[in-house]
């Protein structure tokens, strides 16, 4: 793939995801999960950028959905996007390359919530210099566990098509 | 992308981190008679609660930047104002066992409900 290429194909994916974190967006919380905690549907191009295009790739996407929430939410949103996003590009990458044989879509997906899940903790730890915030771990990765299954399963389906605009940009 | 959607290790992380989750809940929930509330500024604790032998409403006006105004009420505590954007502190809802917290991260606010061991058997 020619790198102007790839650029513009990577674009293309941060406003997919992009879209799919606003669409996320309209869903109003749900009472009895931890407040703050969403299904993260983004991840699905995330993933799919990880195990298709690389590691900048992934990270680049994490990044502009940090920018994103920075520009929109506020300083606060743009850090806990950011710290949950790169950590979890990162595992996302390490794990589609190295654990394949060992585990699904499904596993990956679980284990890139939770750190997703932990990033998020040690950023909100950090910005209130309160540890005792770790209490909502287990709320957050049993949820965690539900999303990420279904991140998963979500990707194995949408793969096909994500191949599809994929191969528009190498065979230009 | 050739990776298969479900193999067996799969089931071993979620088992694995259910567990852990469950146990890790279960030992935070563990201390629930005579439960306080703490809340803390930046890492400062600013004000403690005993939610257990509250009688009033006790309303706790911090002010700062986003205005937060907390109430504390019948063995329950909870965040009732805040300018902050996402509103999640005030999504928290009423906060009543140790190992109940609510957050506000832009003001930098927690309030954490923690049990107390003082109360512990006496010979």
């Amino acid at each position: 793939m020619k790198k102007n290429y790839k650029i513009a194909l990577v674009a293309i994916l941060c406003g997919l995801a992009l879209c799919l974190g606003f669409l996320e967006s309209l869903i109003p919380p749900i009472p009895l999960l931890p407040p703050g905690a969403k299904p993260g549907f983004s991840n699905v191009i995330t993933m799919f950028a990880a195990g298709s295009l690389g590691l900048p790739s992934a990270l680049l996407i994490a990044a502009v959905k940090g920018s994103f929430a920075f520009v929109t939410r506020g300083a606060t949103a743009g850090l806990m996007s950011l710290s949950g996003g790169i950590l979890s590009a990162a595992a996302m990458y390490l794990l589609m390359k190295y654990a394949r044989k060992v585990l699904g879509l499904i596993g990956i997906s679980v284990i890139c919530a939770l750190c997703h899940n932990a990033g998020q903790l040690c950023a909100a730890i950090f910005i209130t210099d309160t540890a005792s915030i770790v209490y909502y771990a287990p709320a957050l990765a049993l949820f965690g566990i539900a999303t990420g299954t279904v991140t998963g399963i979500v990707l194995r389906a949408v793969i096909p098509a994500l191949e599809k605009i994929k191969k528009h940009f190498v065979n230009f | 992308m050739n990776i298969k959607l479900f193999k067996k290790g799969d089931l071993a992380v979620i088992i694995a981190v259910a567990v852990a989750a469950v146990v890790f809940a279960f030992f935070a929930k563990a201390r629930t008679d005579k439960p306080v509330a703490v809340i803390s500024v930046d890492g400062v604790e600013v004000e403690a609660v005993e939610l257990y032998s509250l009688n009033e409403r006790k309303e706790i006006n911090l002010g700062g930047d986003y205005n937060i105004k907390i109430i504390a009420e019948n063995g329950g505590i909870y965040f009732e104002h805040s300018d902050c954007p996402d509103k999640l502190c005030i999504n928290a809802g009423v906060l009543r066992e140790s190992g109940d917290l609510a957050v506000c991260l832009p003001a930098k606010t927690v309030i954490t409900v923690e049990g107390t061991d003082v109360d512990a058997v006496v010979y």
